[in-house]
């Protein structure tokens, strides 16, 4: 819509009254200067068929400038305000006259307030409407786009346990592998000599007689200088068997590599089984020096190089099983050993036997410790002692208070007791040792 | 001032009568209404401009009966000054 000028009015204005153009300019000065005239006068003017000019006074007040932050004060003065005739505000909102107030109900709350949404005929809103759809697509879009994503994300993590999985696979079927390879080419030569099948068997036992060896990545090179000589028949089939013994180094040069990072992977494993285990047995490694077993074969799992395990004598991952085979048995072995001690009452050497047989009145107290969930006794005795072995002592201390060990109230206030030095003594096995006894004689009673 | 003295004010200076002052006026004012129906915007010679604006609809509450009512959207009509009559009216003690 072009933009309606005071020429385009006049010039209607001009048509409808059918006067001149000097008449029409002549009564736009004049009109122009009595409106401003009166309504600086009178501060108040009247038109009929438009409204109410009014010119309005508004206070000084004070203000900031924004640049300088200097105070200033706008004075007071006058601002025209219009309010335009009934007639001309009906006709104004003749558009919309239909819309009327209504009341709203509880229920239909947010229905009536579409519905006159829906009315509205403004421009502005109808351009909002059209630009909805096209918002709400935009977040859909991305939705399925991250769908997407997560999608392949998901593929490449099974895909990686996949591969994982592989691995531990070929560690297991390692020995079957060589065999399929040795077999396919049998198959393939059938009318040759029984001397090449012996050369295609021999490697076939090899792996057999030496089991937990062979799984290391050199064997196979090994076993290749037996082969090639090996190998006696007639020229056609020499030719064909070395053709054969050749294919099979190579197939064992690739299951070798495939080998070597299958021997990382198991390593890695064994080593992190260790470190679950020396977390399970809770800081007695540490603490006690008398698994040395335990020692060499950490050492051993900490370096996962497989030439290191073929440098050491035959048999060595033998050893390694043997080895962790203790190791899992450390933890039933705990309990055989004090019950040992039960059976025989345990002897210390002459200058702790006194301090351990000495009857203890615990009377001095260093703490007192208020249960609270998941407190455990061994918790407490590791704070205060520095071993959770000495609880029995605190059980001791609280025996009319503790009727279970096991099972204590929440909220149960616990004297800690002062105890000798020589009694709670870390680095003196032989403390923790007269400790697991007792606690042995308390958790049984 | 009211209608009537503008009137007789605007006669005056033309030099006519208050009859044809009134005719010349209402003329004026019905051509300038009835292009407010067309436009926003409108000129008021050198006055200001007269704008068609719309009003949201908004929720009152009847403070008496609690109960709420949806005030439908409205068209009105603003009076902008033009900058120099703005500062003649600034000048006025």
């Amino acid at each position: 819509m072009a933009k309606i000028t005071n020429t385009n009015i006049l010039s209607t204005f001009r048509k409808q009254l059918g006067i001149s153009k000097t008449d029409e300019v002549a009564f736009v000065e004049a009109f122009q200067s009595t409106f401003e005239e009166a309504l600086l006068r009178d501060k108040m003017l009247k038109i009929s068929g438009l409204g109410t000019f009014k010119l309005i006074p508004v206070e000084s007040r004070k203000s900031v400038n924004v640049n300088t932050g200097e105070e200033i004060e706008i004075a007071g003065h006058y601002k025209l305000t219009f309010t335009p005739d009934v007639a001309l505000k009906d006709k104004v909102n003749e558009p919309l006259a239909h819309l009327e107030t209504m009341e709203l109900d509880a229920t239909t709350d947010d229905s009536s307030e579409v519905v006159v949404e829906q009315l509205q005929v403004s421009p502005i809103k109808e351009a909002e409407s059209i630009e909805l759809p096209q918002s709400q697509d935009d977040p859909l879009q991305k939705l399925t786009e991250q769908a997407l994503e997560l999608k392949d994300i998901l593929a490449d993590i099974q895909g990686f346990g996949l591969a994982t999985q592989d691995l531990v696979e070929e560690e297991t079927i390692l020995e079957a592998q060589p065999e399929e390879v040795i077999v396919e080419p049998e198959v393939n030569k059938e009318e040759q000599e029984p001397d090449t099948k012996e050369v295609v068997v021999a490697p076939q036992e090899a792996p057999k007689h030496e089991e937990p060896k062979h799984e290391a990545p050199q064997t196979p090179v090994v076993e290749t200088p037996i082969v090639e000589p090996s190998p006696k028949p007639q020229e056609s089939t020499s030719v064909v068997a070395k053709d054969i013994v050749n294919a099979i180094n190579q197939e064992d040069n690739k299951s070798a590599n495939k080998r070597s990072s299958a021997w990382i992977w198991v390593a890695v494993i064994l080593f992190l089984g260790v470190i679950g285990l020396l977390v399970y047995q809770n800081l007695d490694f540490f603490s006690q020096p008398i698994d040395t077993e335990v020692d060499t074969l950490v050492v051993v799992n900490v370096e996962p190089e497989p030439e290191v395990v073929i440098s050491q004598p035959e048999d060595s991952l033998l050893i390694v099983n043997a080895e962790i085979d203790t190791i899992e048995a450390i933890k039933p072995q705990q309990p055989i050993d004090t019950i040992v001690i039960d059976k025989t009452s345990p002897i210390y050497s002459d200058q702790f036997s006194d301090i351990f047989n000495r009857e203890r009145k615990h009377t001095e107290f260093i703490d007192t410790v208020t249960l609270n969930e998941g407190s455990r006794l061994t918790w407490i005795s590791l704070k205060q002692y520095g071993h959770k072995d000495y609880w029995v002592y605190i059980y001791e201390a609280n025996h009319d208070i503790i009727n279970n060990p096991n099972s204590i109230k929440i909220g149960t206030q616990l004297r800690i007791p002062k105890l000798a030095p020589e009694l709670i003594d870390t680095t003196n096995p032989e403390t923790i040792e007269y400790a697991r006894y007792l606690h042995d004689v308390y958790v049984k009673k | 001032m009211n209608n009537k003295e503008f009137q007789t004010e605007l006669a005056r200076r033309l030099g006519v009568s208050q009859k044809r002052s009134g005719e010349l006026m209402k003329g004026y004012i019905d051509t300038l209404v009835q292009q407010l129906a067309d436009a926003d915007e409108l000129p008021f010679l050198s006055m200001g401009t007269f704008e068609v604006k719309q009003k949201e609809q908004r929720i009152i509450v009847n403070p008496s009966s609690k109960k709420r009512m949806l005030v439908p959207p409205k068209l009105v009509l603003n009076f902008k000054p033009s900058s120099s009559l703005k500062n003649k009216c600034k000048e006025v003690k």
